[in-house]
């Protein structure tokens, strides 16, 4: 199993323009992540709380619907987190041109 | 405080371990690594490629 999550990890991390996989707890515990130990555990802070704050706004719309995805695309950067109810996989990536 | 937060977040290697080791974990692991690696693989800027939105993806 460990070798499967780094196979995993390695096979996201070597997409183009991705920066850093990290993979949480929904408390925002770093299993495991290719950032640093800092900006690995401010990821589990910020999206561990993002990641409630957006399930919460989905239950709210619809009693019986789940969270599965979350991204943010900025001027600089892509965040995606896939996520359910136990753990999140975040990947930021900064989009390359064509 | 914020030290304290992050101290709570910290897991334990059994922790880690019991949490790697399990197939809910698994379960997750391959679920969400799909979803994020089409996303990633059908990547196109929405913000400023409209043309390309418009001609081709429409396969959903």
């Amino acid at each position: 199993n460990h070798i499967d999550l780094d196979e995993t990890i390695n096979r996201l991390s070597s997409k183009k323009g991705v920066e850093s996989v990290t993979i949480l707890t929904k408390e925002g515990g770093v299993i495991r992540t290719t950032a640093t130990a800092e900006q690995g555990e401010l990821h589990g802070k910020l999206l561990s709380k993002l990641a409630r704050d957006a399930g919460d706004i989905v239950e709210q719309l619809d009693g019986q619907d789940e969270l599965s995805f979350v991204r943010i695309r900025t001027k600089r950067h892509e965040v995606m987190v896939a996520l359910d109810q136990d753990y999140l996989l975040v990947v930021i990536q900064t989009p390359q041109k064509d | 405080e914020a030290q304290r937060e992050a101290e709570a977040r910290r897991l334990t290697d059994t922790q880690l371990g019991g949490i790697v080791g399990s197939a809910r974990f698994s379960g997750f692991l391959d679920r969400a690594s799909r979803v994020v690696e089409r996303a990633l693989d059908t990547d196109y800027d929405v913000t400023v490629d409209y043309a390309r939105a418009q001609a081709g993806d429409a396969s959903d």
